[in-house]
């Protein structure tokens, strides 16, 4: 009875399964002559524990992924975002299987990859670094 | 005999897609040669307030888009039926295009999704309810940002010199990206163009 109030003032004050994942550049309403040039698609599955209580705190989630795919195809931003939030079948027979003291949810960003015209807002560069090999790339 | 049919349909649909599963479309674009950070603060924001949410409605989907000291959020609850079928709530994407559209850019963007204090909490306390069980618990999709001025268009009179004077290089060829995207919101360039 103890740990079952405990876990519920716990979650009352934290939640359970909290993903807050940072963007990086700025995001513009809409831009002119953007072109397309690829495609970002990512999936990240993040082990959380006891029912999704404890987490990881990292919120570079997409970030270098983002930035990364952008370099290796020579863009400049990503246009038509997805955001998708899911417990894959995998997810789910992990959590059941370990009575939700393991308990993962899987999170996806896609886009597409596009070069941009016009300024950009002022800043520090975020593109500069070295080109990496893209893997993911089709 | 029926409702194990529905059973099956609904472990069918879970294994395929994944339980409480959520998407939504962010409209914009994310622009990542620089991080904004020497960008004014804007100062003319404003947010439809149809994209805004209060009491009752607020407490069932969440608080919709909302400004705060320059500061953009959403707030999105969406439900299931059993987990599996999204029945309410099922995108953030106006709410988010309000919030973009606040001042014409964002920086500092995070997106976020959690079983939130209160979706825990209903989790608990609304099973007692008839039939909410059956869509609970619910989760909730969060958008943020800071607004700051938008940079100028190309093509506005009013945007700076081009940062070099290199002419862009020709796009190569990425095989699967010439087929016309179905989610495209940023204009296409004119045939010929650069």
């Amino acid at each position: 009875m103890r740990a079952f109030v405990a876990v519920l003032a716990l979650a009352s004050t934290t939640g359970c399964y909290t993903l807050r994942a940072d963007v990086p550049g700025v995001m513009r309403d809409r831009v002119d002559d953007a072109v397309i040039v690829g495609t970002f698609d990512e999936t990240v599955t993040r082990t959380y524990f006891f029912g999704g209580l404890i987490g990881p705190s990292d919120q570079d989630l997409f970030r270098d992924a983002m930035l990364e795919s952008a370099r290796a195809h020579q863009a400049d931003g990503v246009a038509n975002l997805m955001f998708e939030a899911r417990f894959s079948p995998m997810d789910y027979a992990l959590s059941i299987g370990t009575c939700a003291v393991v308990a993962p949810r899987t999170y996806r960003l896609k886009g597409d990859l596009v070069r941009l015209r016009g300024a950009p807002a002022p800043g520090r560069p975020l593109l500069n670094g070295p080109v990496v090999d893209d893997t993911r790339a089709p | 005999m029926r409702s194990r049919a529905l059973l099956l349909v609904l472990c069918a649909a879970a294994s395929s897609t994944g339980c409480y599963r959520y998407v939504t479309r962010l409209p914009g674009v994310v622009d990542l040669r620089t991080d904004g950070e020497g960008a004014e603060r804007a100062t003319e924001v404003r947010i439809d307030p149809d994209t805004r949410r209060e009491g009752i409605a607020a407490l069932a989907l969440g608080g919709g888009a909302e400004l705060r000291a320059g500061h953009v959020s959403v707030e999105e609850r969406h439900y299931w039926f059993l987990g599996a079928i999204p029945i309410l709530n099922t995108s953030a994407r106006d709410e988010v295009a309000a919030a973009v559209g606040a001042s014409g850019a964002l920086r500092r963007v995070t997106i976020g999704e959690e079983m939130s204090a209160f979706d825990a909490f209903m989790a608990v306390v609304g099973r007692l309810l008839p039939l909410a069980q059956y869509v609970l618990p619910s989760y909730t999709f969060s958008f943020s940002g800071d607004a700051v001025m938008a940079p100028p268009r190309a093509g506005s009179q009013n945007a700076p010199p081009p940062i070099d004077d290199v002419a862009p290089a020709p796009l190569p060829a990425t095989p699967g990206v010439d087929e016309p995207p179905s989610l495209l919101d940023a204009p296409l360039p004119p045939a010929g163009a650069p």
